[in-house]
C-alpha cells in the first residue's frame, strides 16, 4: 500500500511535463484579449449611448452564467470527492476543476453590480416598506459579497488541495476503498454545504427580487441546480474538443469516458426539468395571483414564450432525446452538439430570469447584449487556460499510464 | 473480529453462502414468539378498524377542521421509509456504488414492505372503504371517477406503480440467490424456492439477460423514487392553504423519505446483524456510508425548513406567517421542536467519523431520526389544517385509542413481515456480495474493522 502512490506520483509528475502542448497557441489567447476589449467597449458605448438598463441587464445574465458554470464545476468536483467517483481518473477532477480560475474574477465583477444597481433592483428607487429589512443596498451586497468571498477562499482551496501529489494518486486510485486526502476530507463537504446557501442567497437577491412580489421556494435550490448543470455541459463540450486537439493519445478517447459524462448531462438535465415542473405546478394548481404573474409572462405571452420554449427544448428536451441509450452519449458530435446547445440554453434560460422582471413587453437584443456577452466569454475563457492545460495533461499523461 | 481475516482471501465465496444461509436455517421458539406478538398487536390493530368501519370516522380524533391526522402522518412516514430501498438498489447501482451490495436486499425488503403497510393507510383514512375503487380507473360511462384533478388520484398511481416496481426488482434480484438456497433446501423450502427461481441454472445467457434486465430495471425505478414521494407531497402543496402550499415540497419530500428510509435501515440492521451473526458481511465501512447519506439527506431537510421560514418572513403574507408561528410557538410547538431536534440537530452529529463507525450511537441517531420525521409529516399535516385563514375555525386534534393502536399496529406489521422476511429468505445478497468481494475484504482489513 505504502509504495503504490509513490509510484504513481513519480510517473504522473514525470510525464506530465512534456506530454502536453498549452491548450492555446498565442493566437487564440490574442483573440480571447480582443474579445474582452470589445466587452469593455461594448460596455462603455452602452453607457454613452443611453442604453445603461439594457447594459447593465446584460452584465447581470452574463455574470450569473459565467460564475454558475466556474463555481458548478468546482462543486462537482468537491462531489466526486464525497461520492469517492473516480472512473476517469484525475482527469475528470481537472474536467470539474478547469473553470476554476474565474471565480476570483467573477467575485471582483459581482461588485461591479453596485454601480448598476438603480437599472438592476426595482426596489432601490422604490423601496417596499414590508420587505426593507431584507431589500436594502447595504445588506444586499455585504451579505452576497461576504458569500462569494466564503466561496472565492473554499474553491481556491479546494482546488488547490486537489492538485496536489497526494490527492492525484487517490484520483487514480480506484481500486481502492480509501477516503480521500484528509484536507479534501474538510473542504469538499463545506464547499458544498456553502455552495447551497451562498447560490440560493444569489438566487433570491440577484434574481428573485428583481420581481419583488413573487417568491419560490425551491428558487434558489433550482438556481444552484442549473448552475451544476451547467458546469456538466460546459464539460462535456470541453471533454469533446480536447478529445479531438489532443490528439490519439489522450484519455478522452476511452469511449466510457464520454459514456459517464454523457450520463451526467442526461440525469441532471431532467433533474433540472423536474425542479422546473414542481415550481410549474404548485403554482398553476394554487392559482394565487402574486405567483403566477412570473410565469404567465414568461410562458404564455410573446415576445418571452419562445424564449421560454427554447430554453425547455435547450436544456432538457433535446438532451434527453438525443442522449438516450448508450451510442449517442458516446459520439462526439451528438454529446458536443447537445452540450453547445446547453450552455446556450442555459445562458437563454438566465436571461429569461432576469430580462422580462425589467422589460416585459420587448427583448432587448443587439449589439449591447452580443458584444458583453463576447467579453465575459473572453474574460472566462483567458481565467480558465491555465485549467485548462491541466486537463491536457491529466488526460495525455493517464493516457500513457494506461498503455504501457 | 479484526484479528480473524488478516489477509486479503477472506472471506471467501464459500463463506459468503454460509453466512447467508445459514440465517436461513429453522429459526427457534423466541423468533416464533417475536413473530406472533407482532401479528397479535396486527389483530388487534384490524379489530379496531372493523370497528370503524361499523361505526363511522367518529370513533377517530378527526374533528373538523383537522380532517387529515394520524392516519395520513402514517402514510406519508410509510412511503418515506420504502424510498431507502430503490435509492440503494437502483440509483445507487447506477453510479455504480460499491458498499451498496451487502445492504441492498434489506433495504429493499423493507421498500416492499414499507410500501404494502403505507398502502393500507388511505383505506384506513376512508369514510366508506367500500368505495377505494373510486381512486383507480375504472369503467365508468360518465367518467365522474376518478377525478384526475385531485392529487390523491396521482397517489394512487404513484403508489401502485412504486409498489410493482419494487416487488418486481426485489424478486427479480432474489433469483440468483434463491437458486443457490434451493441447491441446498430440502422439503417444502425446496418447493418454494424452486418456485421463487424460476429455472434458474446460472448458465451465461440467463447472467447476460438477468445483468440486462437489472440494469433497465433500476433505470425504470430511478425515476420513480423521485416521483413517488414528490407526488405524495403535492397532497399537501397543491392547496391555498399556508402550509400546504410550497414549491420546495417535492424535492424535498423526497429528500426527508431518503433521510427517513435510510435511517430505519440502520435502525434494522444493526440489531440483525449481531443477531444473526453476519457481522463479517456487515461491515462498519458499509454503516459509515450509509451514515452519510443521513447526514447529507439531513442537511438538505435542514435547508427547506431554513427556506420556509425565510419565504415566510420574505412574502409579508399575515396569514402564512401566522400558520408558522403558531406551528414554532403555537400549542403543538413542541412536536416542531422535537422536529428539529431530531431531524436537523442530532443528525449533526454524523460528521464525526468515529461516530459513523460506532454502531450503538448510530443505532440511537436513526431512532431519533425516525421519530423526528413522523413528527415532521404530522406538523405539517395536521399543524396547517387546526390553523388556517379564519382564526374562529381554529381547532385542535387528539389521536383516539383507535388510530394509536392503528399506528402500533402498522409498525407490528412491518416489522413482522420483515421478521418472516429474513430468516427464510436470502436477506443479504450473495450475488452481489461475490462481486464485489474485493471490496468485502478491503472494508474487513482496513481500519473500519478497528473501531467496530
Amino acid at each position: 500500500m505504502s509504495a503504490k502512490p509513490e509510484a504513481v506520483r513519480i510517473n504522473a509528475e514525470g510525464i506530465a511535463a512534456p506530454a502536453a502542448a498549452p491548450v492555446a497557441g498565442a493566437a487564440f489567447k490574442g483573440l480571447l484579449g480582443v474579445l474582452v476589449l470589445v466587452g469593455i467597449a461594448g460596455f462603455a458605448a452602452g453607457i454613452s449611448s443611453g442604453n445603461a438598463d439594457r447594459v447593465w441587464q446584460a452584465y447581470l445574465v452574463n455574470f450569473l452564467v459565467w460564475i454558475g458554470i466556474a463555481q458548478g464545476g468546482v462543486v462537482l468536483s468537491a462531489a466526486y470527492y464525497l461520492t469517492q467517483g473516480r472512473w476517469a481518473g484525475a482527469t475528470q477532477y481537472r474536467l470539474a476543476e478547469a473553470f476554476a480560475g474565474f471565480i476570483p474574477l467573477g467575485f471582483v465583477l459581482f461588485w461591479g453590480l453596485y454601480f448598476g444597481r438603480t437599472m438592476i433592483f426595482p426596489w432601490v428607487l422604490h423601496p417596499i416598506p414590508q420587505k426593507a429589512a431584507w431589500l436594502n443596498t447595504p445588506f444586499l451586497f455585504a451579505r452576497d459579497g461576504i458569500g462569494l468571498l466564503v466561496m472565492t477562499v473554499l474553491s481556491l482551496a479546494l482546488v488547490r488541495a486537489s492538485r496536489r501529489p497526494e490527492a492525484t494518486a487517490w484520483q487514480r486510485n480506484s481500486a481502492d476503498i480509501e477516503m480521500p486526502p484528509p484536507t479534501l476530507r474538510k473542504i469538499a463537504p463545506a464547499l458544498g454545504i456553502a455552495f447551497t446557501v451562498v447560490y440560493s442567497l444569489i438566487a433570491f437577491d440577484l434574481v428573485m427580487s428583481l420581481a419583488p412580489v413573487w417568491r419560490s421556494t425551491l428558487f434558489g435550490w433550482y438556481f444552484f441546480g442549473g448552475a451544476f448543470w451547467s458546469a456538466i455541459v460546459a464539460i462535456a463540450l470541453t471533454a469533446v474538443i480536447l478529445r479531438a486537439r489532443l490528439g490519439e493519445h489522450n484519455v478522452l478517447r476511452d469511449p466510457t469516458v464520454l459514456h459517464d459524462i454523457g450520463k451526467m448531462v442526461f440525469a441532471f438535465s431532467i433533474f433540472w426539468i423536474y425542479l422546473v415542473f414542481a415550481q410549474y405546478i404548485v403554482i398553476w394548481y394554487g392559482d394565487i395571483p402574486t405567483e403566477t404573474f412570473f410565469i404567465v409572462q414568461r410562458v404564455y405571452y410573446m415576445p418571452w414564450k419562445a424564449i421560454s420554449y427554447a430554453v425547455v427544448f435547450l436544456m432538457w428536451v433535446i438532451p434527453f432525446v438525443g442522449l438516450i441509450g448508450v451510442r449517442p452519449k458516446k459520439t462526439p458530435a451528438i454529446l458536443g452538439a447537445i452540450s453547445l446547445g446547453g450552455i446556450i440554453g442555459v445562458w437563454l434560460e438566465r436571461y429569461l430570469l432576469v430580462v422580462p422582471s425589467l422589460s416585459l413587453h420587448t427583448i432587448p437584443f443587439g449589439w449591447v447584449e452580443v458584444l458583453i456577452t463576447l467579453g465575459f466569454f473572453g474574460a472566462f475563457m483567458l481565467c480558465s487556460l491555465p485549467g485548462l492545460d491541466l486537463v491536457a495533461a491529466a488526460a495525455t499523461s493517464e493516457w500513457q499510464e494506461g498503455h504501457e | 473480529m479484526a484479528a480473524a481475516v488478516q489477509d486479503s482471501t477472506t472471506p471467501t465465496f464459500r463463506d459468503v453462502d454460509r453466512g447467508v444461509l445459514r440465517v436461513m436455517e429453522m429459526p427457534g421458539l423466541l423468533y416464533w414468539i417475536w413473530v406472533a406478538f407482532c401479528f397479535s398487536l396486527v389483530g388487534i390493530a384490524a379489530a379496531l378498524w372493523t370497528r370503524q368501519i361499523y361505526s363511522g370516522l367518529g370513533v377517530t380524533g378527526l374533528r373538523q377542521p383537522v380532517m387529515w391526522a394520524t392516519y395520513i402522518t402514517d402514510f406519508v412516514f410509510w412511503v418515506g421509509i420504502a424510498h431507502s430501498g430503490t435509492l440503494i438498489s437502483a440509483i445507487l447501482f447506477l453510479f455504480r456504488t460499491r458498499w451498496r451490495t451487502a445492504v441492498y436486499r434489506a433495504a429493499e425488503t423493507m421498500t416492499l414492505f414499507a410500501v404494502a403497510t403505507a398502502g393500507l393507510f388511505p383505506l384506513v383514512h376512508l369514510g366508506r372503504v367500500w368505495n377505494a375503487y373510486w381512486l383507480l380507473p375504472y369503467p365508468n360511462e360518465r367518467f365522474l371517477q376518478p377525478n384526475f384533478r385531485s392529487p390523491l388520484v396521482w397517489d394512487a398511481f404513484a403508489v401502485s406503480t412504486y409498489l410493482t416496481i419494487s416487488a418486481l426488482f426485489l424478486f427479480m434480484g432474489l433469483i440468483p440467490d434463491v437458486a443457490n438456497a434451493r441447491e441446498q433446501a430440502t422439503g417444502w423450502r425446496k418447493t418454494f424456492y424452486s418456485i421463487l427461481s424460476m429455472g434458474w441454472q446460472g448458465t451465461d445467457e440467463q447472467w447476460r439477460h438477468y445483468s440486462m434486465a437489472y440494469l433497465l430495471l433500476a433505470g425504470l425505478a430511478t425515476p420513480l423514487v423521485l416521483s413517488v414521494h414528490s407526488v405524495v407531497s403535492w397532497d399537501f402543496a397543491m392547496a391555498q392553504l399556508p402550509g400546504w402550499h410550497s414549491t420546495i415540497f417535492a424535492p424535498y419530500f423526497v429528500a426527508g423519505a431518503i433521510f427517513s428510509g435510510v435511517a430505519m435501515v440502520i435502525t434494522l440492521l444493526v440489531p440483525m446483524r449481531k443477531w444473526l451473526h453476519i457481522e463479517d458481511l456487515l461491515t462498519p465501512w458499509h454503516f459509515d456510508n450509509l451514515a452519510k447519506v443521513v447526514l447529507l439527506t439531513s442537511l438538505i431537510v435542514s435547508y427547506s425548513y431554513a427556506t420556509e421560514t425565510f419565504m415566510t418572513w420574505y412574502s409579508g403574507d399575515k396569514i402564512e406567517q401566522m400558520t408558522f408561528h403558531m406551528r414554532y410557538f403555537g400549542p403543538w410547538g413542541w412536536m416542531f421542536w422535537v422536529m428539529v431536534a431530531c431531524n436537523c440537530v442530532i443528525p449533526l452529529l454524523l460528521f464525526s467519523p468515529r461516530i459513523r463507525v460506532n454502531l450503538t450511537a448510530l443505532w440511537i441517531i436513526s431512532i431519533f431520526v425516525n421519530i423526528g420525521m413522523w413528527f415532521e409529516r404530522f406538523v405539517i399535516i395536521a399543524g396547517s389544517l387546526a390553523v388556517n385563514f379564519n382564526p374562529s375555525q381554529w381547532g385542535s386534534y387528539t389521536p383516539s385509542i383507535t388510530e394509536i393502536m392503528i399506528t402500533v399496529g402498522s409498525f407490528a406489521w412491518f416489522l413482522g413481515l420483515f421478521s418472516l422476511f429474513a430468516r427464510f429468505l436470502p436477506i443479504v445478497s450473495m450475488t452481489e456480495l461475490k462481486e464485489g468481494i474485493a471490496w468485502l475484504r478491503k472494508a474487513l482489513r482496513k481500519d473500519y474493522a478497528k473501531a467496530a
